[in-house]
């Protein structure tokens, strides 16, 4: 065998055109790997180097499948098959050792591309080991196993079909999966309504979210699902290769063409449960869309709770997705006939229980959910039991991404959680704090505003946060910061805050020094920048997220987190902060763009407050118009009426 | 060149000749129609029509060379095709008509894009110089590497590169407009520049075409 | 006339064709050679397919090379043939036709004409795929003979034929060799026994010798014996074959010396492997 692997391997380097092909595919992919590296020292960060190596898995992709192809197709043409089927398991060794050569050949090319990561890696002395062995990972999955698959595929081709649909399956293939196939379900969606994103997607087996900013929490795609359909494809060719090359009378071998279809048939099913995933295309069931459509009808409702929440027992299993079990505890002043919950939508209520463990009606409306009181007496306790995920807020294996914001477990009342016009999220934060206690079982080591212990997060809070993947907690000074360790950020600011916020104290004196060391950093991945409302600038009684640590974005964070969260004065509050933190920018927009851009009406008309009554007033008033959550007036009613002594 | 030459050779493709006619006829004209559905009016469909229109017709004009060159070049007994016609062994008399039958489909295609479009006259002479592009670089590796198949795989990753990988050196090399509307100065700068470079592909490919049995 | 002077041919530093000189008049000629004996390439620059480093091939006085009209007069069939597998019999040899330059008018005609001398007639409408690997064989023929061509040249014609379609071969050869320079390369001495004017004997790039088949034949004569198995046979002794005879085995010997005391008559294979052995 070994001779045969050895003169097959020969075979290989003579034939002009597969040589030729391999040097061309050898020169484009180490000129492009070369450039990258050359980039590397401009933009210095090794995830990104490694997000675009990853692209060339298309590159890998089609390569195998067509030199995989015109490589044993010459033992079928040449008549070597005929000759080889009467000796025994002729035409499988034959196989076979050409299948090591280009086994050989994947694994060098693969090791090819890991090797610049790794350089990436060292060079930029990330000093991850959790990232190497993702960088491992990656090139298992999407060069590796891409390739092999690109092989099955030709070799497949080259046995069961003649030459010119041959060549059309291919071609065919390769655009279909390859990203120029991309854009037609799209098209095909929006412009005729028809989805053929399902029937295209288990064809998707090249690495998604490439061409999107990177997600460093998250790391790349290399989520469950995709291992599964990788294997799903790859054990079905390989049936289907083994079955045409296995002499009848060899039972092994007829087993191993039963086991592969099995091992294919369950990463099958598998594929199909995918769980939280993130994948950012234009599939309506994807990080965009899925939002963007569904809120564009008007579902969204506002309704405040009758009763309130003391406390959460949560019992969480984060795998391929999130799994809930968790206890509410309410206080209602007197017995309510129904209980009114604000819950993202795409997590599944499986049961609602009461106290005593009795199943309690319930009625899911989109992200409300109203459960039906079946006594007269007050409930006290409420367990829900739920499982789901949300495209934009992940929670699986690999990421954890669940900002307490976020409605990922059940909050009171009926809340708005999306803002259209803006397709973002709108943070919910509770006023008051309350007890949680919560379990959290999953393979990664996750961080919350909350104390942890181990895999347990307790304390009282406005909400829970939990975040894991690629984030790790910092002792900054006194503060925690929680860095994202693939997109690391300079904290010197965050040691001198106390002294950036010295100025402003005249107007939040509540803040000392003490509130600030006590406040939890949390480093926003651009998911979370992107997808929430102010770009994520959250701030909460003891934590914050921050995409930046850059003195304008901390210092907004931290007044903010005195000012009670009101969607609606969020207009003003812009215009404020956009005054105190930046006033120069503020007062050198043209005085043609502040009087006739609509954008600006609000900067205008507080300017022109500050001209006749003075800044120091203004400011001062409009903060108190901010802090104050029964002042209910709109923000354009307040600027308009605002007088000395009358605000 | 005979045009009962080009029959037989089409004839000779069964089905698979129709395949490029598909995607000029049926696939984009479809895909065009969901693209001004989705956009609302025609007008603003245009980048996208464009876009995508540049990512199937170039490719596509390889199509029939590739499956009429599997003859030519690793047909049994392709050495005949090479010493009983007179017009001697170099293939442009037969790629040449094979592109420009290609072409006036793109054209039919073109034409019926300038109902609704202007500017459509400046896209269809950057598609063709892209096709000539495709053919010529095509023609040349088809003779280097002697597979048109494998030729057919380089233009492919050569359009992905360039397309769909974001690269200073895919950029500075991509033919497309990816998106970007055509205008005058284009044809006269980039496409005049490429259009050199395809007659240096076309130049090379005839010499290697050449030497295929020399 | 096709005259071969002093021809050189190299791949790269490989020479495969050192100084080959041969003239062939209207006839059938054999071009016999082991494997690799230059056969092929000769052949190819026969029909300029390959360039040739020095000498030159005329016909009629003529420069070939300088003649762009030769190749309409040549016709060639290679070692493999089996092009265009998914037209008709009739499309595929319009094909060539029209490669020819063959009048549209007379199109027609002389493709059935060709398929009459194959005996392919019957198969003008059939795919050529569907066809036997024989019947693709005599349809490369067709393709070779069409247009008339007054040089017809057969890389390995009979190669895989079974006996059936190798007799046939050579009754369409004895149909259209009139006035004809055909040129057969094979390495099957019978095939070109029976029915070649002359034979041409290759070796490493060589003429080794070229001749009529008399006089191919009286390189052997005096050669050949015939011994009882078990003789003691000098090792500059070429053993031919060995054979029952009478119920005993006897070995067919070729010997520059006399062996044994049975002399026999000889044939061209013997004439063929004195001149390839040196004997």
């Amino acid at each position: 065998m070994n001779t045969l692997i050895k003169n097959n391997l020969k075979l290989f380097f003579k034939n002009k055109y597969l040589l030729s092909g391999f040097i061309i595919f050898f020169i484009i992919i180490n000129t492009y790997l070369i450039e990258g590296l050359y980039k590397l020292s401009i933009h210095r960060d090794a995830f990104y180097y490694l997000q675009i190596s990853q692209k060339l898995s298309m590159v890998y992709f089609i390569f195998f499948i067509f030199i995989s192809y015109e490589y044993l197709v010459k033992s079928k043409n040449d008549f070597i098959l005929e000759s080889l089927s009467i000796m025994d398991k002729g035409k499988l060794k034959l196989y076979f050792s050409k299948f090591v050569v280009l086994l050989a050949i994947m694994v060098t090319v693969t090791l090819n591309i890991m090797l610049y990561d790794y350089i990436a890696y060292f060079a930029m002395n990330v000093q991850a080991l959790s990232f190497a062995y993702h960088i491992f990972l990656n090139n298992i999955l999407n060069i590796f196993l891409v390739s092999f698959l690109g092989s099955c595929i030709g070799t497949m081709i080259s046995l069961y079909v003649r030459r010119f649909p041959a060549y059309l399956l291919m071609i065919l293939s390769a655009i279909l999966i390859s990203p120029i196939f991309e854009f037609v379900p799209f098209v095909l969606f929006m412009g005729f309504g028809k989805n053929i994103y399902p029937f295209r997607e288990i064809f998707n087996i090249l690495p998604p979210n490439l061409n999107w900013a990177e997600e460093a929490l998250y790391g790349l795609s290399i989520e469950a699902y995709r291992w599964n359909l990788v294997i799903f494809w790859i054990c079905l060719l390989s049936s289907a290769v083994l079955l045409k090359l296995r002499t009848k009378k060899h039972k092994l071998q007829s087993l191993v063409c039963i086991l592969l279809v099995m091992v294919s048939i369950v990463n099958f099913y598998l594929y199909t449960n995918p769980g939280s995933i993130v994948k950012k295309d234009y599939n309506p069931k994807g990080y965009t869309p899925f939002d963007e459509l569904y809120y564009t009808n008007d579902v969204q409702k506002e309704e405040n709770a009758d009763f309130s929440i003391t406390a959460y027992n949560m019992a969480l299993v984060i795998d391929r997705q999130l799994h809930n079990d968790v206890k509410i505890q309410l206080n209602e002043k007197a017995p309510l006939d129904s209980y009114k919950f604000t819950l993202y939508r795409n997590f599944e209520v499986k049961s609602i229980l009461d106290k005593e463990n009795k199943n309690m009606a319930f009625k899911r409306d989109g992200d409300y959910l109203e459960i039906f009181n079946p006594t007269s007496e007050k409930l006290e306790e409420i367990r829900i039991i739920y499982s789901g995920n949300s495209p934009v807020f992940y929670s699986n294996s690999q990421g954890v991404l669940l900002p307490g914001s976020f409605p990922y477990y059940p909050m009171e009342g009926y809340k708005r959680i999306y803002l259209k016009e803006q397709t973002v999220f709108i943070p919910i934060i509770r006023e008051e704090n309350i007890d949680f206690d919560v379990t959290v079982k999953s393979k990664l080591d996750l961080y919350s505003n909350l104390n942890k212990d181990k895999n347990n997060f307790s304390g009282k809070a406005q909400v829970a946060t939990l975040i894991g993947g690629f984030v790790e907690e910092k002792k900054v000074g006194d503060v925690a910061f929680y860095s994202l360790m693939l997109s690391e950020l300079d904290t010197g600011t965050i040691l001198q805050i106390d002294n950036l916020i010295k100025p402003y104290r005249y107007l939040v004196p509540e803040i000392d020094t003490a509130s600030i060391t006590h406040k939890k950093v949390f480093q926003a991945p651009h998911t979370f920048s992107s997808r929430v409302l102010e770009n994520g600038l959250i701030s909460f009684n003891d934590h914050i997220f921050v995409y930046s640590l850059d003195e304008k974005t901390l210092i907004y964070t931290y007044l903010q987190s005195t000012v009670p969260q009101n969607f609606a004065k969020n207009k003003i509050k812009t215009v404020l902060f956009d005054y105190i933190l930046d006033k120069d920018r503020f007062l050198n927009i043209p005085k043609e763009q502040l009087e006739n851009f609509k954008p600006y009406e609000f900067h205008n008309m507080f300017l022109k407050k500050i001209d006749d009554l003075g800044e120091d007033y203004v400011i001062r008033a409009t903060f108190d118009y901010l802090k104050d959550k029964n002042d209910k007036r709109e923000p354009i009613a307040f600027i308009e009426n605002l007088n000395t002594g009358g605000h | 060149m005979n045009i009962r030459l080009l029959y037989l050779s089409f004839k000779n493709l069964k089905i698979y000749y129709f395949i490029p006619l598909f995607f000029l006829y049926i696939f984009l004209p479809v895909l065009n129609f969901g693209m001004v559905s989705m956009s609302g009016n025609i007008e603003n469909s245009y980048i996208l029509v464009f876009r995508e229109a540049e990512k199937y017709i170039p490719l596509l004009s390889f199509w029939w060379i590739t499956l009429i060159f599997k003859e030519y070049i690793s047909g049994d007994g392709n050495e005949v095709l090479y010493c009983i016609d007179s017009s001697g062994k170099v293939k442009l008399s037969l790629i040449a008509p094979i592109f420009l039958w290609y072409i006036i489909h793109v054209g039919v295609l073109f034409l019926g894009y300038s109902i609704f479009w202007d500017n459509v006259l400046l896209e269809f002479i950057k598609t063709v110089l892209q096709c000539f592009f495709f053919v010529s670089l095509g023609y040349m590796l088809m003779y280097i590497s002697e597979s048109p198949i494998i030729s057919f795989m380089l233009l492919l990753i050569y359009e992905l590169l360039t397309i769909f990988i974001n690269s200073d050196i895919a950029n500075y090399i991509s033919i497309f407009e990816n998106g970007n509307r055509i205008t005058m100065n284009a044809i006269a700068t980039k496409y005049l520049g490429f259009l050199l470079l395809s007659i240096a592909f076309l130049v090379i490919g005839v010499y290697k075409n050449k030497r295929f049995y020399y | 006339m096709l005259e071969v002077i002093n021809l050189d041919k190299a791949f790269k530093k490989k020479e495969v064709l050192k100084n080959v000189s041969i003239s062939l008049k209207p006839g059938v000629y054999g071009l016999l050679g082991s494997n690799g004996a230059g056969k092929t390439t000769l052949i190819r620059c026969l029909v300029k397919l390959y360039h040739i480093n020095k000498g030159q091939i005329q016909y009629n006085g003529v420069d070939v090379i300088k003649n762009s009209a030769f190749t309409e007069n040549v016709g060639y069939l290679p070692q493999k043939f089996g092009l265009f597998k998914e037209l008709t019999v009739y499309d595929n040899l319009q094909y060539f036709g029209v490669l020819k330059k063959i009048p549209k008018g007379s199109m027609e005609a002389s493709i059935k004409a060709c398929l009459e001398i194959v005996n392919l007639k019957d198969k003008i409408n059939d795919r050529v795929s569907t066809l036997s690997g024989g019947m693709i064989r005599r349809l490369g023929i067709a393709q070779a003979l069409l247009g008339e061509p007054e040089i017809i040249i057969f890389d390995e014609p009979t190669a895989g034929l079974d006996p059936e379609e190798r007799l046939r071969f050579k009754n369409i050869l004895s149909t259209i060799k009139e006035n004809k320079i055909i040129v057969i390369s094979t390495h099957i001495v019978e095939d070109v026994e029976a029915c070649c004017d002359g034979l041409i004997i290759m070796n490493e790039g060589t003429i080794l010798k070229e001749g009529s088949c008399g006089e191919i034949i009286a390189m052997a004569e005096g050669k050949v014996f015939e011994v009882k198995e078990g003789t003691y046979i000098n090792p500059s002794c070429y053993i031919q074959k060995s054979y029952l005879k009478n119920g005993e085995r006897v070995l067919r010997i070729l010997s520059g010396k006399p062996v044994g005391d049975k002399q026999l008559e000889p044939t061209i294979e013997d004439g063929y492997m004195c001149i390839m052995k040196g004997i």
